[in-house]
């Protein structure tokens, strides 16, 4: 089932599955990050999940009539970007890990890999696909290298890597196929305080490149990524 | 006080309830019961709230020991229950006494079982919800499954008087389907194979999501452009051309075409569905 909607002056369309799933698309935003993040803060009845891509957000809704819930939808203001944060991120290249990967893909020396990501604006792109683990746009296509075929079967927790047109950060360990160049010491998934994630969709991140010495100093004396941008 | 000591943890033994919503926004998945339809029973049959904690026992049943009389049920697969040696019915309020101990067999007619304790459950919440999620280490007993030696407390409910249900066995040979987003992507022969096919659950399933074993089909493209969220239930096509299915504890956010899903009632019957045994899958393009 196929509707269109406006919400705050974008036109969107509604897809329905079931009773349970609504996925939400737009042919005039190449973005739809700032409309999911305004439908999560609504706290519409019914509303279980929001799951919000770039290109798509997936609703979940209780087996109660969501009728209602369009109505609701299409009442939700979308906040500007001009409310977004920046954010300053410390982080350790001076690691073995995947360069060689990253180097022979891209052609170029680390020392310019590494310049080029600093210079580049950085935002928050995505949540997910596990709690803490942070798609982030912005890099360059000369820095785009695939993800692994055969993913690693263990990634360190801080890793950050390169997938595709994304750097990720992995707060927690998992399997994965990044190509790994980097480390943060600081800790972007809180639990269990709310949000469990402080740093918002569309924020700005400035990348600030530190010595593994200054790594392993923050480490031993976490802090938050407020504190750190105090 | 009631409580309990783990004398054998089982395979995946974990306190679960119906999960943690509304946080699938930062990837924290809903986690929560595999088949809330057997904990719900075991839930209602005690006069609990269908949002309390459960045990849930996967495959290989626990062993435990009570300290202090109680009134629990059991739902779920057989696993063979016996209290003290002497078999037990499922689906029936059960008074157990100080010193008893609860044990049981490899799962038959299903394979993820329910044990609900007449009492709360003495744990803390994270986000709403006692469930347990390993991988970022919340709910359960310290983020964690049951270990043995672990001891678990209740606050009893007084007694009440028996009750039971009968439950005919379960059929989960077949399980219903819808088109998910990605659907057409399949190609004709595929979405045709897709319904023929036999699939086995793999011994590489968890509560994570559950690989299976059957012929590979094809799909005009395995690698989305771009990730697109997803939900316990969907139902993606990686290259291999054959199916995974996400449950419980899986991802939010992936890039194989979403070809279908099942509704929450066809997920509580495929989480019974063991692993090593096999089924198919139904459309209804409702």
């Amino acid at each position: 089932m196929l509707k269109s909607l406006r919400i705050d002056g974008l036109d969107v369309t509604l897809r329905r599955f079931g009773k349970e799933f609504i996925l939400i698309n737009s042919n005039n935003a190449d973005n739809l990050n700032a409309l999911g993040s305004a439908i999560y803060k609504s706290k519409i009845d019914h509303l279980e999940e929001v799951i919000v891509t770039p290109s798509e957000i997936c609703l979940k809704t209780s087996n109660v009539t969501s009728d209602d819930i369009i109505e609701k939808l299409e009442e939700i203001k979308i906040q500007q970007s001009d409310n977004s944060s920046i954010w300053k991120l410390p982080v350790c290249f001076d690691i073995d890990a995947d360069w060689s990967i990253v180097e022979d893909f891209t052609g170029l020396p680390k020392k310019s890999i590494i310049n080029q990501i600093i210079e580049s604006k950085i935002t928050v792109g995505m949540f997910g696909f596990i709690p803490g683990f942070i798609y982030f746009d912005g890099l360059p296509e000369s820095l785009h290298v695939p993800r692994k075929k055969v993913p690693s079967k263990y990634v360190e927790p801080h890793s950050i890597g390169i997938g595709g047109r994304y750097l990720g950060l992995y707060s927690l360990p998992s399997p994965g196929g990044w190509n790994i160049i980097g480390r943060t010491p600081i800790s972007l998934l809180q639990i269990p305080e709310i949000p469990p994630v402080k740093i918002q969709l569309n924020d700005t991140i400035q990348i600030q490149s530190i010595s593994a010495k200054k790594y392993q100093n923050i480490l031993d004396n976490p802090i938050s990524l407020e504190s750190y941008n105090d | 006080m009631t409580s309990i000591t783990v004398i054998k943890p089982g395979l995946l033994t974990s306190i679960q309830d119906i999960g943690r919503r509304g946080y699938g926004y930062y990837a924290i998945p809903i986690s929560g019961v595999m088949d809330s339809v057997s904990a719900r029973r075991a839930l209602l049959l005690c006069r609990l709230q269908e949002s309390d904690p459960v045990i849930e026992c996967t495959m290989i049943p626990p062993t435990i020991k009570f300290h202090g009389d109680a009134q629990i049920v059991l739902s779920g697969a057989d696993f063979n229950w016996t209290i003290n040696s002497e078999p037990v019915e499922r689906n029936k309020i059960i008074t157990v006494k100080n010193e008893d101990i609860l044990s049981g067999q490899k799962a038959t007619n299903g394979t993820r079982g329910y044990i609900a304790v007449r009492g709360s459950l003495i744990t803390e919440k994270t986000y709403g919800s006692v469930s347990t999620y390993r991988n970022a280490c919340i709910g359960g007993i310290n983020g964690d499954y049951l270990k043995k030696g672990d001891n678990l407390q209740w606050k009893p409910l007084p007694f009440i008087d028996s009750s039971k249900i009968h439950v005919p066995s379960a059929d989960h040979s077949t399980i219903e389907i819808q088109p998910g987003p990605e659907f057409d992507y399949l190609s004709d022969l595929a979405k045709f194979q897709l319904l023929e096919n036999t699939y086995t659950i793999h011994n590489d399933s968890n509560r994570m999501g559950a690989r299976l074993i059957g012929e590979p089909i094809d799909a005009s493209t395995y690698q989305l452009s771009k990730s697109k969220p997803v939900l316990p239930g969907f139902i993606q096509l990686p290259p291999s051309g054959i199916p995974i299915v996400l449950l419980n504890d899986g991802q939010t956010t992936g890039g194989y075409p979403r070809i279908a899903y099942m509704n929450r009632a066809n997920l509580d019957r495929f989480n019974q569905i063991a692993i090593g045994e096999s089924f198919k899958f139904m459309m209804n393009s409702q």
